[in-house]
């Protein structure tokens, strides 16, 4: 992996190719998740539905809540 | 997250707008120099701070560091501010991530996308609530989303490369040349924290199995803890670090233990 850059910085950096580590590992994660997708599982995507509606009502309740309680404003108040 | 591109890009798209961090800038930033260049001084973004704090025993120390670990936390708090209305506009403007690194020319498209999507997020996070609610109670939803937002980035996985475990690796020769190849590099300046919780696997998105994520990144994070004792395994065969802190109390203590060391004026040789 090398890439040029237009900087004021280092002007390039270069990693050497890969060894058997990579490759190794590569293979053997890939054997370990035999049977499974890496990407895309149903799990993964309920957990990523359940974030979205929570984030959304989050914001909705917000928007719905009104203005801040009154005893809030006698607290400022009491501290102004 | 899904299996195609196209599923991916849309939901990429989202997610910045919702964020309201450029998707462009973030993939150069964290995608190609992060992810490739980890810890490197002068390459990885994520050590520069445009001279507010020393991340890493690479940068020259100034005074000003002095204190960092404790006035740290504020600005921790308003990083995520300070990208989403001001650092973005400033690298779209001037084609520069910092005093390193340039960005490749944006597109049309690409320059559509940030204005259109900076432009939603203003339209829905910030001029609705302010339309809606009493200017103090909708300025105090937006800085407990955004200082939210801007404290989960350092302390959800920043502490994984900055901390006393890791290392801050530099390299001579012209060009800095890395021996034993990308994958090896990144088995140094990085660290797991509490890959033990399944709460912390949840709610970090697998970012605290930090090694995992660098090495497989297009895998799902729901796989992370499978794979980590392979990875481990692995890395003990060819003689590669596999940096862990058991909590991420400890990987949040090793931090701020980094940043008081680094705040200290070197000792001269």
């Amino acid at each position: 992996m090398d890439i040029p850059v237009r900087s004021n910085g280092p002007q390039r950096i270069a990693f050497d190719a890969e060894g058997d580590f990579l490759k190794t590992v590569r293979a053997r994660v890939h054997e370990a998740l035999q049977g499974c997708a890496p990407r895309g599982n149903p799990r993964q995507l309920r957990k990523a539905a359940f974030i979205a509606v929570w984030f959304l009502a989050s914001f909705a309740l917000m928007l719905a809540a009104g203005p801040i309680p009154a005893r809030c404003c006698r607290v400022r108040a009491a501290i102004w | 997250m899904l299996p195609g591109p196209r599923g991916n890009l849309v939901i990429g798209i989202l997610a910045s707008t919702v964020l309201g961090a450029s998707r462009y800038l973030w993939n150069f930033k964290h995608q190609v120099l992060h992810h490739r260049f980890t810890n490197i001084q002068g390459w990885d973004d994520d050590l520069e701070t445009r001279g507010f704090l020393r991340l890493s025993p690479r940068q020259a120390w100034k005074p000003r560091y002095r204190g960092q670990h404790v006035f740290v936390f504020v600005l921790y708090a308003i990083n995520a501010i300070e990208m989403v209305f001001v650092k973005d506009w400033v690298q779209f403007f001037t084609l520069r991530i910092n005093p390193y690194q340039r960005i490749p020319a944006m597109t049309g498209a690409q320059k559509l996308e940030f204005v259109l999507s900076k432009l939603v997020y203003l339209a829905i996070f910030v001029a609705l609530p302010f339309l809606l609610l009493p200017p103090l109670h909708a300025l105090l939803c937006l800085l407990t989303y955004q200082v939210t937002l801007g404290l989960s980035r350092p302390f959800g996985s920043g502490v994984a490369h900055e901390g006393g475990a890791v290392a801050f690796p530099a390299r001579g020769g012209a060009p800095p040349r890395w021996e034993g190849g990308w994958a090896a590099h990144q088995m140094h300046p990085t660290a797991n924290f509490a890959t033990g919780s399944r709460a912390w696997t949840w709610f970090s998105g697998g970012l605290n199995h930090q090694i995992e994520h660098h090495l497989f990144p297009a895998i799902s994070h729901g796989h992370y803890a499978a794979i980590g004792p392979v990875v481990r395994r692995t890395a003990d065969e060819f003689g590669l670090p596999y940096h862990q802190y058991a909590t991420w109390r400890g990987a949040v203590a090793s931090h701020v233990r980094l940043l008081r060391q680094l705040a200290m004026r070197p000792e001269r040789p």
